[in-house]
């Protein structure tokens, strides 16, 4: 076949030009991770540590947008914070909206470009200081664009929320595949 | 980041994807016919090369090599498919219709994946959605000789690169 051929040929095959389904590339590392959630000897594992320890850096370069005083007709003590995509899900954008009831702190998310979690996988919200890291709830995303979730502990001591991937049976640690990112400050 | 890979380390494992992702779904798609069966077999080569990482001499190129990872795992979907489809009880030694343009196809993609994106998109409109070059610079809102001008230089390019496939 001359070079010419074979170049017309395939070029103007649409497989040539084919992309793969987004999630693909997520489901290949929510796998990954749940191996190395199963076998922490793995020697990839350290990396782990290489992202929560990166993440201070990401949060700290975060552009900021905090408006209080918004959606007061629903939510009158609502603070909004801009969450930042990630290396993972490079395209997503979203806010976090925030504030405190009797019960505890509500955390509204709304999020665009954020597919549904792949089989066996979930997303789950956390928050975090230099201390602790706590949970504030799992969701999977297969509708809508809001999710709401809850916070038993005072956000006014916490920075940092991010939303990660997570594996069924993978344990209750945040895996290190972090989606989105954001950081308040100035919670009253 | 080669050497990262064959540690098994997952942020090269993510690099190497986006670098060859979308070649092996190009191969995968070329010899499967099915978009769904060609993300499972993208999936499953990604994975495989992340678990065989350790293998993987860094010293050589990884392309042939996740080829080869990806067109096995492409052969056994089909035939796992096509005993499905046909019958348990058949003995199929079956070779997918696409295989043998497989590694042509491999290739290609992933010399357009290395194309700057202002050439990639005037090599698509032009091959495979058949736009002339003036149609194609009106879509784009540039002069016809700009689009003929990176035309030209993409197809350089890309023969330049792939001459190994056709040269003896």
């Amino acid at each position: 076949m001359s070079e010419d051929r074979m170049l017309e040929d395939l070029l103007a095959r649409p497989e040539t030009w084919a992309e793969p389904p987004a999630d693909v590339e997520t489901r290949v590392l929510a796998e990954i991770t749940a191996s190395q959630q199963e076998t922490p000897e793995t020697p990839a594992r350290r990396w782990t540590w290489q992202i929560v320890a990166g993440l201070a850096t990401v949060a700290a370069s975060i552009v900021l947008a905090v408006f209080f005083g918004l959606g007061a007709g629903e939510e009158p003590e609502a603070a909004v914070f801009a969450l930042s995509p990630t290396i993972e899900a490079p395209d997503l954008v979203g806010t976090a909206s925030v504030g405190a009831v009797d019960a505890g702190w509500w955390v509204r998310l709304e999020l665009t470009g954020l597919p549904p979690a792949p089989e066996g996988s979930y997303y789950e919200g956390w928050v975090s200081n230099s201390s602790n890291t706590v949970s504030i709830g799992t969701f999977h995303m297969k509708g809508g664009t809001s999710v709401a979730l809850w916070s038993g502990v005072d956000l006014t001591e916490y920075n940092d929320l991010w939303v990660t991937l997570q594996h069924e049976g993978g344990g209750h640690d945040p895996t290190d595949l972090v989606m989105l990112t954001g950081r308040f400050e100035g919670l009253e | 980041m080669l050497e990262q890979f064959r540690d098994g380390d997952s942020l090269a494992v993510k690099a190497v994807y986006e670098e060859h992702g979308g070649a092996v779904f190009s191969l995968s798609l070329s010899v499967l016919g099915d978009r769904d069966l060609a993300a499972d077999c993208t999936q499953q080569t990604f994975l495989k090369a992340w678990r065989a990482a350790s293998t993987y001499d860094p010293d050589r190129e990884l392309a042939p090599w996740l080829y080869s990872i990806a067109r096995r795992t492409a052969i056994d979907i089909y035939r796992k498919r096509n005993r499905e489809v046909i019958r348990d009880d058949v003995d199929i030694v079956a070779i997918p219709p696409g295989l043998d343009t497989a590694w042509e196809i491999f290739q290609v993609r992933a010399a357009l994946d290395r194309l700057p994106d202002e050439e990639r998109s005037i090599m698509k409109l032009s091959h495979l959605e058949g736009y002339t070059h003036a149609e194609i610079g009106d879509r784009l809102g540039i002069p016809v000789g700009t689009v003929k001008s990176r035309s030209h230089r993409a197809r350089q390019r890309l023969v330049e690169m792939l001459r190994h496939l056709v040269e003896p």
